[in-house]
């Protein structure tokens, strides 16, 4: 086959590989050529803290004096939790006090560990939206309630790893791709196959865990015959071949639609990112001393993963990113791990914070940020001063269109009675259903009864609209 | 013949006379031929490091025999990982097998030592060094006259099914200890496998990561977690409470995390914590717990832990699933009901469980040797089997260093990516297009590793590893198929006309097909149908075919030319899609 043929078939098979490759021509023709690009499409960026964050740490109830009160409970089973004595009201007082912003919606008070400057402002500008009493599942298994909560289905068995993610659905649906920005691509990320829709599949994920280096090698025409030049350009004229030749139920079919997807976005990214310096303060998230590298410099990467990725998100037709990140299963020593993981998370030009500095207003008015973990933790410290698993959690759903305020009791009373039982947790009232189904609909109208179809009859605490979470 | 039977108020403890028969179907010895031994040694040993002849000899024997030769937990087996001739030293000789020992002998200023005095530093596994289980590990399982079948299948234990990591608070010393001594264990063939997995249960490596040497018990309360409570359950044996899901959290998980009581790990200054518990009784829960229906007694965590594992391995949620975890685990990622029903019937056949008779009868098995069999290859996998393929003696180890590769891909020993849950899958691996990418370029750009053929007084010397066969003309089509079947093991079922043409131009020429044919075409795509109907193609294939490589030449630079073709023939074939999955047949 000769060049010109070749290109002609790619063309084809481009077209013929599904909504989200179909697209790329035309987007990369239309992209901005120096500054940050507009969006395509609204964007989710979904973030699992892998573990089973206690959320109730970063956000706990104001110290009360009252002994039967849910203030002097809390702090009372938690003392352990925050390294502090389990009998020193004056030292529970005292951190609340000086290590938590006090903040309310009106109704409900609340703290904000002091080390989470960034979700202050948020919540401030009304961008922050809490929503609490949230479950997945009645198991406390890590792996299981990963899956469930990645594929956004309550229902889902134990054997039911091989279904499509909700954000990969939510690519298929719209069209669009899934960036997945961690070491390996969650379940979160595959969309149905489109030959059985309960299968998954890759044509709608993107993996890249280093943005900066999406191109398959290729060698520049003075190295063309070198060596590595000889190798490279056999390899692409032979995946050229064999992408058309290989059988479509053929196991190493996926590794030739790899090495296509590979080519045509890997090129056209790194062309993109050339135009693109990485901002300072989010190359020092993971720049060892930098001012302000993160503990987890695994994240800090992500999140400049994430930041080249909305720069380029008309290439590949962005709808969802996909982030995790580990150290959340504190059962033991909470405060010291945890505090560094909001820290990293939500400090002062810590992650968040650096990242939206970065970000023109018409990028974060069109994305949001959807942060939670695949369960809870218990009510009361455990006796290595940490929390075991728990059920029942709260979610945090950020962005500059987000109607923001506390959706669903934050402190329920009824949870005192059973601070006695061996095992007491964070009651689960509201399914995931009920918050996913709303982004996605953010992202693409009508989209969230496709993708949830089950919603009318999943859990939803009384009293709670999250139909108005978005302004 | 010991048999008691353990409810609620009683211990259950069935012990039978050791029967090791399990009960997969057995392949037909017709079906046991060559194709069917490579299968096994990609599947368990990265391909193996033996040579033709000995393929061939296992071939003919019966599937029983071969397997028992070929599947060892001793240090060396002869039988899948021979000595070249040029090596030094009898590494099974020298050293006890362990990775400790090994690390000794390897830091050593033994004469036969083949490790470079300038690298011997990164074994060293002295108490005041910087002892490197990984780098340990790498070697462990390339290095010829070893046994990577035990290297394999301890990684898995200890990276995959019973994790803990480096990147966690375990030190190096407990994660050696660790390893060595869960390797060890399997090694004693006629030991029952929880047997294996108390072991690692009251290892110092798992107590210091979970956190579970701090669990104490005092003044009738256990001040603990209950972490490994639930996973020594979950990750250990497969035991997830889903029958009675608030007994299993409310009694059993919570009864285990009081069972793991007062495991002490002394701390050395200078040292750090050492690598061994302390079993102590003063903050030991006392009495008898209730666990898994069963009740527990013991005076020590040590105690508990050995009678529990007896009991969690013959719990029906564990015969149901631990043998799917370890076949899946190891060998296969398309397993349907009915191989799944059948993994269980063969585990539940065994009186006693044993891992090694358990891999035995799966590894000569029709549902292993079935063609919907599917593994995808993790980038371990992927490294080591082209590594134990490309290294052809010892003294080469270090010219083809991984851990860069490794990190690159988030996929380094002894740090697993998701922690207890283990390292990258394969499934991960093929989902990942970083990891396709990293790869292609590897095998593209820094293809400099597979045509580098010549320093100071070394020689890459790939006639070394031929067959007598392929020595008398050293022909390129089968030169190709030696390369296609030493590192893809499919039996050439997928060397189509596409891949043998390229890899025939370049072990013929140095080049590949579009620039041997015409220099100023270096972008044409070639179509199998033109290769098999063109005739001025077909008669440059045949020539290429027929072209005897200079492989055993007199002359130095043409033996080192011959060499480079095969290493740009073998950058290829690692380039393709074959090498990122193995299947049944």
């Amino acid at each position: 086959m000769k060049r010109r043929n070749f290109i002609k078939s790619t063309l084809v098979s481009s077209a013929l590989y599904g909504v989200g490759g179909f697209s790329l021509f035309n987007q990369i023709a239309r992209a901005s050529a120096g500054g940050f690009p507009t969006l395509s499409s609204r964007v989710l960026v979904d973030l699992m803290l892998s573990g089973g964050a206690n959320l109730r740490h970063l956000m706990p109830p104001p110290y009360e004096s009252d002994p039967n009160s849910f203030g002097y409970r809390y702090w009372q089973v938690n003392a352990k939790t925050h390294n502090l004595p389990a009998d020193d009201p004056a030292a529970w007082e005292q951190r609340w006090e000086n290590d938590y912003y006090h903040l309310t919606d009106g109704t409900t008070s609340f703290g904000l560990l002091k080390e989470a400057t960034w979700l202050k402002t948020m919540w401030d500008a009304g961008f922050l939206a809490i929503v609490n009493n949230v479950i997945g599942s009645n198991s406390r298994d890590h792996s299981y309630c990963q899956m469930i909560k990645d594929q956004g289905n309550v229902n889902a068995g134990r054997n039911d790893s091989g279904n499509p993610g909700w954000g990969g659905k939510l690519a298929y649906t719209t069209g669009g791709n899934v960036l997945a920005l961690t070491s390996s691509p969650r379940n979160f990320c595959f969309g149905p196959n489109p030959n059985n829709l309960s299968q998954r599949s890759n044509d709608n994920v993107i993996s890249a865990a280093d943005t900066r280096k999406m191109r398959l090698y290729h060698p520049s025409a003075a190295k063309e015959k070198t060596y590595q030049g000889r190798i490279a350009r056999s390899l692409r004229t032979y995946y050229a071949a064999k992408r058309e030749e290989i059988a479509s139920d053929s196991i190493y079919k996926r590794f030739t639609d790899i090495e296509y997807k590979s080519r045509q976005f890997g090129n056209a990214i790194d062309d993109r990112l050339s135009q693109f310096a990485i901002p300072a303060n989010i190359e020092g998230l993971y720049t060892a001393g930098s001012s302000n590298v993160l503990n987890n410099r695994g994240l800090g990467k992500q999140i400049r993963n994430l930041y080249d990725s909305l720069a380029f998100s008309d290439i590949v037709n962005l709808r969802a990113a996909s982030l995790a990140m580990g150290g959340w299963d504190t059962h033991k020593d909470q405060k010291v791990v945890i505090e560094k993981n909001f820290s990293d998370l939500f400090g002062a030009n810590k992650a968040f914070d650096a990242l939206s500095q970065n970000l023109p207003t018409v990028v974060r008015e069109n994305s949001v940020l959807l942060i939670g973990g695949e369960f809870g933790r218990q009510l009361k410290a455990n006796g290595n001063n940490g929390t075991d698993h728990g059920r029942g959690t709260s979610f945090l759903v950020i962005g500059d269109s987000v109607n923001g305020g506390i959706y669903g009791d934050m402190y329920p009373e009824t949870e005192l009675a059973r601070l006695d039982d061996s095992s007491p947790d964070i009651t689960g009232l509201t399914e995931y259903d009920h918050i996913f189904a709303p982004i996605c609909d953010w992202i693409a109208p009508n989209s969230g009864n496709i993708i949830f179809p089950n919603q009318a009859a999943a859990k939803l605490e009384a009293g709670v609209d999250l139909g108005q979470l978005f302004v | 013949m010991l048999k008691k039977i353990l409810t609620t108020a009683s211990v259950i403890l069935i012990t039978y006379n050791n029967s090791y028969a399990a009960g997969f179907q057995t392949i037909n010895n017709a079906d046991w031929d060559e194709g069917a031994v490579r299968r096994v040694l990609h599947a368990f040993a990265y391909g193996g490091q033996t040579n033709e002849a000995m393929i061939i000899k296992l071939a003919k024997m019966s599937p029983q025999a071969a397997i028992k030769k070929m599947l060892t937990f001793g240090k060396s087996n002869g039988n899948i990982s021979k000595l070249a001739k040029i090596d030094a030293a009898r590494l099974s000789k020298k050293t006890n097998g362990s990775l400790r020992g090994l690390g000794e002998f390897w830091s050593s200023d033994d004469p036969d030592n083949d490790v470079p005095e300038n690298k011997r530093y990164k074994y060293s596994v002295a108490l005041d060094t910087n002892a490197r289980p990984a780098e340990l590990w790498l070697r462990a399982a390339v290095s010829h006259g070893l046994n990577p079948f035990r290297q394999k299948v301890g990684l898995w234990e200890t990276n995959y099914h019973m994790a803990v990591n480096l990147q966690s608070s375990v030190n190096t010393q407990q994660m050696l200890t660790y390893y060595d001594d869960v390797v060890k264990s399997l090694g004693n063939t006629k030991r029952a496998y929880h047997k294996t997995l108390t072991t690692a249960a009251t290892s110092a490596a798992v107590a210091e990561h979970y956190g579970h040497r701090n669990n104490v018990y005092k003044n009738d309360v256990c001040l603990c977690n209950e972490d490994f409570a639930r996973e020594y359950f979950q990750l250990f044996f497969g035991i997830l409470g889903d029958e009675d899901p608030d007994y299993h959290e409310e009694i059993t998980i919570k009864n285990t995390a009081k069972a793991l009581t007062d495991m002490k790990i002394e701390y050395v200054s200078g040292q750090g914590r050492v690598d061994h518990v302390t079993f102590g009784t003063e903050f030991h829960t006392p009495g008898t717990l209730d666990i898994l229906y069963s009740l527990n007694k013991g005076r020590n965590a040590l105690k508990r832990i050995q009678k529990l594992s007896q009991v969690a391995m013959f719990h029906h949620e564990s015969r149901d699933n631990l043998p799917v975890i370890i076949i899946s685990g190891l060998a296969d990622d398309n397993l349907s009901d009915a191989d799944i029903a059948e993994i269980r019937a063969a585990w539940s056949s065994m009186k006693t469980k044993n891992l090694l008779s358990f891999l035995r009868a799966y590894a000569i098995s029709t549902q292993f040797h079935n063609a919907s069999r599917v593994k995808y290859l993790t980038s371990i996998d992927r490294r080591m089997l082209i590594n134990t393929q490309f290294i052809l003696n010892n003294a080469e180890i270090d010219r083809y260093y991984l851990p860069a590769y490794l990190r690159e891909e988030q996929a380094y020993p002894f740090e697993p990516i998701h922690n207890v849950f283990g390292g990258q899958t394969g499934e991960e691996a093929a989902n990942s297009s970083d990891i396709f990418r990293a790869h292609y370029n590897s095998v593209t750009e820094k293809n400099y590793v597979f045509t580098k053929v010549a320093a100071d007084t070394w020689r890459k010397d790939w006639a070394s590893v031929l067959s007598k066969k392929l020595s008398i003309k050293y022909e390129v089509d089968k030169i190709g198929e030696f390369l296609w079947d030493r590192f893809i093991g499919d039996g050439l079922k997928n060397y189509g006309i596409l891949e043998r043409s390229y890899v025939n131009s370049l072990l013929a020429s140095g080049k590949d097909l579009a620039y041997f044919i015409d220099d100023n075409d270096l972008d044409r795509v070639f179509t199998t149908e033109e290769l098999e109907t063109d005739a001025d193609l077909i008669s440059i294939l045949e020539n290429l075919a027929s072209t005897k490589m200079a492989l055993k030449s007199k002359d130095d630079q043409e033996r080192q030319a011959a060499n480079r073709n095969v290493g740009l023939a073998v950058s290829f074939i690692l380039g393709t899609p074959y090498l990122f999955a193995r299947e049944g047949r």
